[in-house]
C-alpha cells in the first residue's frame, strides 16, 4: 500500500509541477497571443547560408595548416570552426523553429484543426530537439569532427533555396488569409 | 464563510452570465456542506446514513464539478475552434485510458471501490484539464487570471484528493485511528486554500477579449502538410547528418 502512495504522490507532484509550467507567465516571445506577426515574417533563411558555412569549413585550410607546422594556430582554427558550426546549428534551429511558430499561428487561427497533422508536427518537433541536442553535444565534447559539417552543408543546401521560396510563399499565403478573414469580420460578416 | 464569499462574488461581479455552470457548483456545494452537517449531527460521523448521504452528494458535486471546468476550459477556447476540438479530442482520450485504469483497480479491492473511483475520477479531472492547459500553452492562446485562478484552483484540489484517498487508504490498512482525521483534514485545507484562491480572483472582472479573425477552413489544409513537410525536410537533414557522424569509422 505504501508503493502506491508514492506512486499517486510522484503523480500528484507531476501533474502539479506541469500545471504551474502551463500556466505560467508566458515569456516575452510569445506574450499571450497567438502570433500574427510571425506570419507576415520574411527575409533570408539561416539554411540559405550552408554554402558560406561549408567554404569556411573545408578540409583544406587545416591540412595546410598542420602540414605547415603552425599547430597552434590549426587548433584555434578548429575552436572558431566549432564556435561557427555550433553558431550555424542554433540558427538552423531558429529556422525551425519560426515554421514551427507559423505552423501554431494557423492551426490556432483555423476554424477546423487535423488531430493527425499536429501529432506529426509534435513528433517531427520532438525529433528535431533530440536530434538537434546530440549533434550540439557531438561538438561540444569533441566527438564530431567539424569538417563533417560539410555534409550537413550539402543535404541543407539541397534545401535551402526551396525553403527560402516555401516559407515566404508559406508567410504570404497565411498572411493574405489573415487580412481576407479580417476584412470580412469588420464587415460583420463571421469569416468562420 | 469562505464559500459565501465566493458564491457573493459570483453574483455581484456578474460572473454568473458566463460561468452559469461554476455558479451552480459553488451554490451546490454549500448546500453539500450544510446538508453534511445536519446529517453528522443527527446521526454521528460514521453512521450509515452520513456515508450514504455524503457519497450521493459527492456524486452529484463532481458531475457539476466536470461540467464547470469544462465551462471555463470553453470560455478561454471559445474563439478558437479548432484548438477547442482538438481540446475535447484530447479529453477524451484522457478520461478513457484513466477510468479503464480506475475500473480494473475498483474491481481488485471491491471494499474500497467507491474510494478508488473518486480517486480515479479526480485523476481523470486533473489530467484533463492539465492536458488541455498544455494545449493552450502550445498554441499561445491567452488566458485570463480568473480563468486561470479557477482552474488552477480545480486541478489542485483534484491532486490533493488523489493523494488524501490513497493516504487515508494506506493509514486505515495500518490501524492507524485518526485515519479518517488526516484525510478529511488535508481535503478541507486544500478546499480552504483554493476557496480562498478563488475568493480572490473573482474579485475581478473578465476582461472581455476581441475574438480573433479566423482563417479560411481551406487556409489550414493547404497551409499544415506544407509546412509539416518542411520540418519534416529539414529534420531528415539533421538526421542523416547525424547518421553520417555515427557511421563514419
Amino acid at each position: 500500500m505504501t508503493g502506491a502512495l508514492f506512486i499517486f504522490s510522484f503523480i500528484a507532484l507531476g501533474l502539479l509541477l506541469l500545471l504551474a509550467w502551463a500556466l505560467r507567465i508566458p515569456g516575452k516571445n510569445s506574450r499571450g497571443k497567438v502570433d500574427l506577426a510571425s506570419l507576415e515574417e520574411s527575409g533570408r533563411r539561416h539554411a540559405t547560408y550552408v554554402a558560406l558555412i561549408e567554404q569556411a569549413s573545408s578540409a583544406g585550410d587545416i591540412e595546410f595548416l598542420s602540414r605547415r607546422g603552425f599547430p597552434k594556430i590549426a587548433r584555434r582554427v578548429h575552436r572558431e570552426r566549432c564556435r561557427v558550426a555550433l553558431l550555424y546549428l542554433s540558427q538552423l534551429r531558429g529556422d525551425f523553429y519560426r515554421l514551427l511558430r507559423l505552423a501554431r499561428a494557423v492551426a490556432a487561427l483555423s476554424p477546423a484543426v487535423g488531430s493527425r497533422q499536429e501529432l506529426e508536427r509534435l513528433w517531427l518537433s520532438f525529433k528535431f530537439s533530440c536530434r538537434y541536442q546530440m549533434i550540439r553535444a557531438g561538438f561540444y565534447y569533441g566527438m564530431l569532427p567539424v569538417l563533417q559539417l560539410n555534409a550537413l552543408s550539402h543535404m541543407v543546401s539541397q534545401l535551402a533555396v526551396q525553403m527560402e521560396t516555401s516559407m515566404n510563399e508559406l508567410g504570404e499565403r497565411a498572411a493574405m488569409a489573415v487580412r481576407i478573414a479580417s476584412s470580412l469580420d469588420g464587415d460583420g460578416i463571421d469569416a468562420a | 464563510m469562505v464559500q459565501m464569499t465566493v458564491l457573493s462574488l459570483v453574483v455581484t461581479r456578474r460572473h454568473f452570465h458566463t460561468l452559469p455552470f461554476f455558479s451552480v457548483y459553488i451554490a451546490l456545494n454549500l448546500c453539500q456542506a450544510a446538508l453534511l452537517f445536519f446529517m453528522y449531527s443527527q446521526f454521528g460521523f460514521n453512521s450509515h446514513e452520513a456515508r450514504q448521504s455524503s457519497w450521493l452528494s459527492e456524486l452529484l458535486i463532481l458531475i457539476l464539478q466536470t461540467f464547470a471546468a469544462t465551462e471555463v476550459l470553453y470560455r478561454v477556447l471559445r474563439h478558437y475552434a479548432g484548438i477547442w476540438g482538438l481540446a475535447w479530442r484530447l479529453i477524451v482520450f484522457a478520461a478513457v485510458i484513466v477510468i479503464w485504469h480506475a475500473l480494473e483497480s475498483a474491481k481488485q479491492s471491491p471494499e474500497w471501490k467507491l474510494m478508488i473511483a473518486n480517486r480515479g475520477y479526480h485523476l481523470t479531472f486533473a489530467l484533463s484539464l492539465i492536458s488541455c492547459l498544455l494545449l493552450v500553452r502550445f498554441y499561445s492562446i491567452p488566458i485570463d487570471p480568473v480563468y486561470k485562478t479557477l482552474l488552477a484552483g480545480f486541478c489542485v484540489f483534484s491532486c490533493t484528493v488523489v493523494v488524501a484517498n490513497t493516504l487515508f487508504q494506506t493509514l486505515f490498512l495500518r490501524h492507524f485511528n485518526d485515519s479518517g482525521v488526516v484525510w478529511n483534514y488535508l481535503e478541507m485545507v486544500t478546499f480552504l486554500v483554493v476557496q480562498i484562491a478563488w475568493a480572490v480572483a473573482l474579485r475581478h472582472r473578465v476582461r472581455v477579449d476581441d475574438k480573433p479573425p479566423l482563417l479560411p477552413p481551406s487556409a489550414y489544409d493547404r497551409l499544415s502538410p506544407d509546412v509539416n513537410a518542411r520540418l519534416g525536410a529539414l529534420n531528415d537533414a539533421l538526421s542523416r547528418f547525424l547518421r553520417a557522424q555515427v557511421l563514419r569509422p
